[in-house]
């Protein structure tokens, strides 16, 4: 008896299997993609709601468990922004300066960013850990290709799926993600690419440009989809290509993806 | 009707507790599988025939709230069901005694089975697609965290799962019993 349904059984999955192998070489997003912008239509205000509630449940877990560290980083942080206190002078001396050169050179100023604030509402449940859900949508004028960023032009990746009141960010770490981006201290370019949420690597450098660790990595500007300029992360390795024809180099973001609470999307 | 729709709205709701709510508590991309879970419960307790339907819709919700290729979670799914099923008819009838146990494994093997089943179909759609990389994909720690995570989760919930099993039991008596004076 429980041969037969394990037979029944099997051959009601390999059924299912099929159908859903086959709807691999259909095309799956035009399918489902009136049904997936209700779905999230339907889902925001409870994506929202939950999403913040996990937010401040583990906040506060985070916290109690903090509390002992807490001292020590008290300690660093003041260190860290009596540093910091001393390079703001040294910088307003250096705007003043440039802006003297700009007007010498009549340059136009540097390009201001309309953004839209978002909250993230949701993150990647499964393995691929490569994108997070953000409340704006299309009713915010946001389309499908803009650049995101966290903080002050730290550049995390880009809108993909769009519906009117939620859009799915794809991160850099996303194995479909091509930036292109520069060595700032040296000017190597390269391609940045995502490892499946391992994390992301500039690639397709040639072997004449130098990369050192420790260098900053900004957006190049090339192919005109992405401004110049936006913090991508730092150098941790450099390596060669499997085929010893390019210079690759793995990147520690500037910011957690996982623990990204606000971004901003460039409109312009 | 009016059951099965109260059952899609669940569902829908644990949908959105697994994209929005779990990942705040877990390691970036580890996260454990509510939906996968419940499944593997309720396969070992009433048989593949009353999760089929749930394991379906499950996977298609999944896949479409979580931007994957529609049918990997419905694939990994029923992967996983399917042999549940198969190893609680073989082990949890003749080893009552050993009952929380033989959840824990059957939550640990059909785990182990979803993701397998799971990284097999995206590999497959990456291949299929052409996408960078998609022989790459990784099959590392985050792997077995998944196990861990959902046995943690599995044990987390069974006291609870237990205390509402037996709240529906004494509903559905009640209703036999009505029925029976009828």
């Amino acid at each position: 008896m429980p041969k037969k349904i394990l037979t029944k059984n099997l051959a009601r999955f390999l059924i299912v299997a099929g159908i859903c192998l086959l709807l691999i070489f259909l095309n799956p997003k035009g399918i489902s993609g009136p049904v997936q912008k209700l779905l999230l239509e339907i889902a925001y205000p409870f994506q929202k709601t939950f999403y913040l509630a996990g937010r401040t449940i583990s906040g506060t877990f985070e916290f109690l468990g903090s509390i002992g560290g807490l001292k020590k980083e008290n300690e660093k942080l003041l260190k860290e922004n009596n540093a910091l206190a001393s390079q703001v002078a040294l910088l307003e001396d250096e705007k003043k300066e440039n802006a003297t050169l700009r007007d010498q050179l009549n340059l136009a100023p540097r390009q201001k960013f309309n953004l839209e604030a978002s909250f993230v509402i949701g993150q990647d449940p499964q393995r691929l850990g490569s994108w997070i859900l953000i409340d704006k949508g299309s009713a915010n004028g946001i389309k499908a290709g803009m650049p995101v960023i966290a903080y002050e032009g730290i550049m995390i990746g880009k809108t993909e799926e769009v519906s009117p009141s939620s859009s799915k960010v794809a991160l850099l770490s996303d194995s479909e993600s091509a930036v292109n981006v520069n060595d700032t201290e040296t000017g190597a370019r390269g391609i940045l690419k995502g490892e499946f949420g391992l994390g992301i690597i500039m690639d397709m450098v040639t072997q004449t440009e130098v990369l050192n660790v420790g260098d900053t990595v900004t957006t190049s500007g090339l192919g005109g989809d992405l401004p110049k300029g936006l913090l991508v992360g730092k150098i941790q390795e450099v390596r060669m290509t499997g085929d010893k024809l390019f210079q690759q180099a793995v990147i520690i973001p500037h910011v957690k993806y996982a623990d990204l609470n606000t971004v901003f999307v460039i409109k312009n | 009707m009016a059951q099965k729709i109260i059952i899609a709205i669940i569902i829908f709701l644990l949908v959105i507790i697994q994209i929005s709510f779990l990942p705040n508590f877990f390691l970036s991309r580890a996260t454990p599988n509510l939906i996968l879970v419940i499944l593997i419960y309720l396969t070992a307790r009433k048989g593949m025939e009353q999760t089929l339907k749930l394991a379906i819709f499950g996977g298609i919700a999944l896949d479409l709230m979580s931007f994957t290729p529609i049918g990997a979670d419905v694939f990994s799914f029923m992967a996983a069901v399917l042999a549940v099923d198969y190893l609680a008819k073989r082990f949890l009838v003749t080893h009552q005694g050993w009952r929380f146990l033989i959840f824990v494994a059957l939550i640990a093997a059909g785990t182990i089975i979803n993701e397998i089943f799971f990284l097999f179909f995206i590999k497959t759609f990456f291949v299929l697609k052409k996408i960078n990389n998609g022989a790459a994909m990784p099959f590392d720690a985050a792997f077995a965290y998944n196990i861990i995570y959902n046995i943690f989760l599995f044990i987390m919930l069974y006291w609870p799962f237990k205390k509402a099993e037996k709240i529906l039991n004494l509903y559905a008596g009640r209703a036999e019993l009505k029925t029976y004076a009828r």
